[in-house]
C-alpha cells in the first residue's frame, strides 16, 4: 500500500517536473559523484529539486559525509610496544654499520 | 633537555631517542590506513629508515622531524596500495555490494531506505571510536579493491585519476565502484551501529 502510495507520488513528481527530477537510484548515484568529480549545473540542480522531497535521499547525503568524516578519523591506539621500538631503533643501527 | 616535537630544538642523540619520538605518530597514522597491524609495522620502519639515512644529507646530521616523516609515510602508504592492487587486482569493480535497495521506479525499498542517524558530537570521541570501530569490520568484509578505492578517495584525497593510474579503471567504472563502496558501507554502519542505538525512521 505504502509502496503504491509513493509509486504514485514519484510519477506525479516526475510527470510535473520532467525527466529534471531523477530517480532516488540517478539521484544517489549523482550524490556519490558529486565526491569525486564536479557535478554540472543540470545535475545538480536535479539532485537539489529530488532531495527537497525525498527525505531518504536526503539522509543518504548526508550519511555519506558522515561516513567520510567517520574513515578520516584516527583509531585510538595503543602505542608501540616499547620492545617493538627497540627493535626499530635496532634497525636503523644495523642500516648506519651497514652504510658507513 | 625537555622532550618537544619541535625538531628545531631537538637533536636526538640516539636512534632510541628519536625512535621514541616519532614511532608512535607514525604508527597511528599507519594503523589507521593498512588492515593489518605486521603491514603498518613494516611501513612504519621503512620510513623512520629512509628518514634515519636522510640526516647524513643534513649538514648539521640532525634527522628529519615529523612534518618530513608524515609525507614519505604517505608515499610508502601509496606504495602499498599499489602493491595490494597489483596483486590482487580490481577484482570486479561492477560486483554488486549490497541487495538491490531500489524498486521497480528506482525509488528505495522500504527495507532498505536510509533511518535517520544520530551522529555524536566531535567532542563524543567515545561514541566516535565505537563507530570508526565498526567501519572498520564493514570495510573488511568489502572486496579489498573496493575498500582501498574507498580509503584512497576518502581518506587520502587522492584526485580520481591517480586512483585510475593506480587501479587501470575507466573512470565510469571507478565512479560505480566508489558509490558502490559507499553504499556498502553506509548500509553496514546502518545495520551494525546506527540501527542498534534505537534511531527510528
Amino acid at each position: 500500500m505504502k509502496v503504491a502510495l509513493r509509486s504514485l507520488f514519484v510519477r506525479i513528481v516526475t510527470a510535473l517536473f520532467g525527466r529534471g527530477v531523477g530517480s532516488c537510484m540517478e539521484v544517489n548515484r549523482l550524490v556519490s559523484e558529486g565526491r569525486d568529480r564536479p557535478l554540472s549545473r543540470k545535475e545538480r540542480l536535479s539532485m537539489r529539486l529530488h532531495n527537497l522531497l525525498c527525505i531518504e535521499c536526503q539522509r543518504y547525503e548526508r550519511q555519506l559525509n558522515i561516513l567520510g568524516k567517520i574513515a578520516c578519523e584516527e583509531k585510538s591506539l595503543p602505542p608501540l610496544p616499547e620492545e617493538a621500538k627497540r627493535r626499530l631503533a635496532e634497525a636503523l643501527r644495523r642500516d648506519d654499520e651497514r652504510r658507513p | 633537555m625537555p622532550k618537544t616535537t619541535k625538531d628545531s630544538d631537538m637533536t636526538p642523540a640516539s636512534p632510541d631517542d628519536w625512535v621514541n619520538l616519532h614511532a608512535d605518530a607514525l604508527f597511528r597514522i599507519a594503523r589507521s590506513r593498512v588492515s593489518g597491524e605486521h603491514e603498518a609495522r613494516d611501513i612504519v620502519q621503512e620510513t623512520l629508515i629512509a628518514g634515519w639515512r636522510a640526516r647524513r644529507e643534513q649538514p648539521d646530521g640532525a634527522p628529519p622531524g615529523l612534518p618530513w616523516l608524515r609525507t614519505v609515510l604517505k608515499n610508502k602508504l601509496a606504495d602499498h596500495y599499489r602493491r595490494v592492487f597489483r596483486e590482487r587486482g580490481v577484482g570486479d569493480p561492477m560486483a554488486n555490494l549490497t541487495p538491490q535497495e531500489y524498486d521497480h521506479v528506482e525509488h528505495w525499498d522500504d527495507a532498505f531506505s536510509p533511518r535517520k542517524w544520530k551522529e555524536p558530537s566531535e567532542s563524543d570521541s567515545r561514541a566516535r571510536l565505537e563507530i570508526r570501530e565498526t567501519l572498520d569490520l564493514c570495510m573488511a568484509k568489502l572486496p579489498v579493491a573496493h575498500a582501498r578505492a574507498f580509503m584512497l578517495r576518502e581518506v587520502e584525497s587522492l584526485e580520481t585519476e591517480e586512483i585510475r593510474q593506480l587501479t587501470g579503471l575507466s573512470e565510469s567504472n571507478l565512479f560505480v565502484m566508489l558509490h558502490r563502496a559507499r553504499s556498502a558501507l553506509r548500509r553496514c554502519l546502518e545495520e551494525n551501529h546506527f540501527a542498534r542505538k534505537g534511531s527510528n525512521r
